[in-house]
């Protein structure tokens, strides 16, 4: 039941999306989002659009199963698309009741924000789709290394990362194992008030807590038994080597920015 | 310990119904209308009685906990029929809820989901979503510790404090406190030393005799199942391939290989025995079984 | 010749237990190069203590642990020691760090320092080895029991050592996973020289090694070659184990006055044995 939950799953692949560094793609998804910020009117938002349904087409991954990644943010992109409805000074009234003002321009604005919302989701969704939770993390290592020199733990915060990514696959399992005994001895964690059924995730919360504390401690014993002494000297089996195609693709990046910047300028 | 059987025979009721689980085409697909579906089990047929002491085993993957965990309730069938006292299990959500507590069902490694304050308690958590009376509840949390040898002054112990041993027989405790008249065991020896195993095995002998409870053991182990239970159900791909005593089961080595099961490795002796010219039974699965067989065999001859 | 490890009245407590006995006490034995050895005992006979002992993750109280001369309480060398003793746990799931097997296979090398080329090969044949190269890429959560038992044995292997220490490694595992991992680290044993020293309670498995160890009390009790030692049946049902049930056999006809030998350990031999035996008393 609960394993039908895709957290930004990996679909194998050898495109050239799946082969751009993961450094590549961080840094060209922060640049979109920036974008995405700056964009003004439908010809920024228009472009941003194509890049993205372009780039998902070389990936691809089908656009199907994105779009299904969207169901749990539902509530969010919605919610934050009908404020936009209402909270906008400007423009010609259209309806109106207790301290909730429509106007048609804060529709447009409300269209605009789905838009941008959808897109920003999406684009992350391109990265984590088509780069192994590995990759990312070294990507990610890689690119906050200069902090190290402010002694922020970045080795650390990677290996953190890693790790929490590879259990929550065994951790939904378990908790399903576990509900699956609590039910079994009448354990109700559907019906009732809210209070109720809050009070009812106990059985299955602190078990799942005790058995991941257990774990960490024999986790870290196997890594310690593996040689696993920090950060200091370790070297990777496949190490991150940018290519041509990365270099193209961070140079479009700086391009797309200073473009949606420009257009924003003259009120695109 | 001393047993009070009379505590068992519920309040009211003059005799004990016979109580008996059937299925009915049972089948289960999982993942239906996906390029993921598969069947988990297809069309089983059986019926269990009360008190009866089934072994049921197979592969993994072979379907076993599907099977099990529709007879409580936990799932509900794609097609077919679950049966409890000759009433459809799925028949309602109330029923279905209920049944729960007459089946019990102690899951592989049970001690994994403690999580009370104290022993008592989450002996009592089943007794309490019963809403039974706080007398009632304390008089199951007893009779079952008694059963599972856990003793009371541990009681106000927290449960993680305790051994692995003693947190299986804590939750196994926190089942059978349910009363059920059918309780099911996943593999409930696993992991634990040739003690340990033979402690908790005697325990749900000791249970099943005190109470007349049907017992339904899930088990790897040949030799665990071939010693204790009085008929064998074999599980493979998904359909019942076997259904018999343990000496009508064992005699069938050739079958259980090709499903890819061991036998147990006395009936293992006898077989090669046989091919070597000695004359003993070839469903032997006991130690005690073949013993006695080729001591006939040697016939009076004075010890060399 | 000088054991490969060497531990010498070994005396040890977990925290929190002072008033208890300790979980090792006075344990001494010697392990040699190449040899498959079996440490049998009861939960809490200190089998899975002393296990921890050989790489350094646990340091004695008193005594001493020397693994290829190295102490294991001289910190310079810990590194050395667990590069040279690899050890595989019980939990497949608790001792899988990365979310690809290749991944997980490197993490050791990784930690020495090897250049990524050279771990790369040695992340190939350990995976060879231990017959999961086809699942390089696969996701390890998705795989059996004996399966990630065995993704952590290559994972061991890619360091190179030359022990490998197995605290009760089949125990959450089905029959078949129990077959695999039991043959595999068989095989690195006889073919590839691998000390291989196994943590457990089942008697069967200790049926293959070259010498058995029994604990009790956080002491060795008994040592000898396998059949000897289950030839002492009633010794080992007071220490809380049991026999394969070829000996239980065995020992139950001599009882009755047969003159069986304890060697016969597996099915095949027990039966020609017995049937041997038979035949004679025919004549």
């Amino acid at each position: 039941m609960l394993k039908d939950v895709t957290l930004g799953q990996y679909f194998p692949g050898d495109t050239l999306i799946h082969r751009l560094d993961p450094r590549t793609k961080i840094l060209f998804v922060t640049v979109y989002i920036i974008a995405l910020f700056v964009a003004k009117t439908w010809v920024s938002y228009g472009s941003l659009l194509l890049i993205l349904l372009i780039a998902i087409a070389i990936s691809k991954i089908p656009l199907a199963s994105m779009l299904r990644g969207l169901k749990p943010l539902t509530i969010i992109i919605i919610f934050t698309a009908v404020i936009n409805i209402f909270y906008n000074g400007e423009g010609r009234q259209l309806f109106s009741f207790w301290i909730f003002t429509a106007t048609d321009a804060g529709l447009i604005k409300a269209g605009y924000m789905l838009l941008r919302i959808t897109m920003l989701i999406l684009s992350t969704f391109l990265v984590t789709y088509t780069t192994t939770p590995m990759a990312l993390t070294d990507g990610l290592e890689l690119l906050l290394n200069p902090l190290k020199k402010l002694k922020v733990p970045v080795h650390e915060f990677s290996m953190m990362m890693s790790i929490a990514l590879r259990f929550i696959p065994t951790l939904i399992e378990e908790a399903d194992k576990i509900m699956n005994a609590q039910k079994a001895r009448g354990a109700d964690f559907e019906t009732g008030k809210l209070t109720d059924r809050a009070k009812a995730l106990l059985p299955l919360l602190i078990p799942l807590f005790v058995s991941s504390f257990r774990r960490a401690d024999e986790l870290a014993t196997a890594m310690e038994a593996r040689c696993y002494h920090g950060g200091e000297g370790r070297t990777r089996m496949k190490k991150l080597r940018l290519a041509a195609a990365d270099g193209i693709v961070m140079s479009f990046s700086v391009f797309l920015l200073a473009a949606i910047i420009t257009l924003a300028r003259f009120g695109l | 310990m001393l047993l009070k059987t009379s505590g068992f025979e519920l309040s009211g009721e003059k005799e004990l119904k016979m109580s008996t689980i059937r299925t009915e085409a049972l089948t289960h697909i999982y993942s239906t209308s996906t390029p993921f579906e598969s069947v988990a089990i297809n069309n089983i047929n059986i019926e269990i009685d009360q008190g009866e002491f089934v072994g049921l085993i197979g592969h993994t993957g072979s379907g076993k906990s599907t099977f099990v965990q529709h007879l409580n309730g936990l799932l509900a069938p794609t097609s077919g029929k679950v049966c409890f006292d000759g009433r459809d299990v799925n028949s309602s959500k109330a029923f279905r809820h209920d049944i729960r507590f007459k089946v019990g069902l102690v899951f592989q490694y049970p001690e994994y989901q403690l999580f009370e304050e104290n022993v008592y308690k989450d002996i009592a958590f089943g007794p309490r979503n019963m809403k039974l009376s706080t007398v009632e509840i304390d008089e199951r949390v007893r009779e079952a510790a008694g059963f599972v040898g856990v003793p009371e002054s541990i009681f106000d112990k927290s449960p993680f404090e305790l051994s692995g041993g003693q947190k299986r027989r804590v939750a196994i405790a926190g089942v059978i406190a349910m009363r059920p008249k059918i309780l099911i065991l996943d593999e409930p020896t696993a992991g634990l030393d040739p003690e340990g195993c033979a402690a908790i095995l005697n325990n749900i002998c000791r249970y099943r005799e005190a109470t007349g409870a049907t017992i339904i053991l899930v088990s790897h182990s040949m030799e665990d199942v071939a010693r204790i239970a009085e008929r064998l159900v074999v599980f493979d791909r998904g359909t019942i391939a076997m259904d018999g005593t343990p000496a009508d089961v064992f005699s069938r080595a050739e079958e259980l290989r090709r499903i890819g099961l061991d036998i147990p490795a006395v009936t293992d002796i006898a077989l090669h025995l046989r091919e070597l010219g000695v004359d003993v039974p070839e469903c032997c699965y006991c130690v005690e079984q073949l013993h006695d067989a080729i001591l006939k065999l040697k016939g009076g001859a004075a010890p060399c | 010749m000088e054991p490969f490890i060497r531990v010498k009245d070994l005396l040890f407590r977990y925290e929190g237990e002072e008033e208890l006995p300790p979980a090792l006490d006075g344990t001494t034995l010697d392990i040699h190069e190449g040899s498959f050895v079996a440490i049998l005992g009861r939960n809490g006979s200190g089998k899975s203590t002393l296990a921890k002992h050989f790489n350094g993750i646990l340091l004695p109280q008193s005594g001493s642990v020397t693994v290829c001369g190295m102490d294991t309480k001289d910190e310079s060398k810990l590194l050395e020691i667990r590069r040279t003793v690899g050890m595989v746990f019980q939990n497949p799931d608790n001792q899988i760090v990365a979310s690809v097997v290749e991944d997980d296979v490197a993490f050791a090398p990784e930690n020495l320092g090897i250049p990524s080329d050279e771990i790369r090969r040695r992340v190939d044949e350990a995976l060879k080895l231990v017959d999961m190269y086809e699942y390089r890429r696969h996701s390890p959560h998705l795989l059996s029991g004996g399966q990630k038992q065995r993704v952590a044995i290559a994972g061991v292997i890619a360091m190179k050592p030359r022990c490998i220490v197995l605290d009760e490694p089949t125990a959450m595992l089905d029959p078949q996973g129990r077959r695999e991992v039991i043959d595999t680290v068989t095989r690195l044993c006889r073919e590839n020289g691998i000390t291989v020293i196994l943590i457990t309670h089942h008697m069967s498995e200790a049926a293959g090694a070259d010498r058995v160890f029994v604990m009790e009390g956080g002491k060795v009790v008994c040592e000898g070659e396998p059949q000897n030692i289950f030839a002492g049946v009633e010794c080992l049902k007071k220490l809380g184990l049991t026999v394969p049930d070829t000996t239980e056999l065995i020992y139950r006809l001599n009882a009755s006055g047969f003159e069986l030998g304890y060697g016969a350990l597996t099915v095949s031999d027990c039966a020609k044995e017995i049937a041997f035996a038979l035949k004679n008393k025919r004549l």
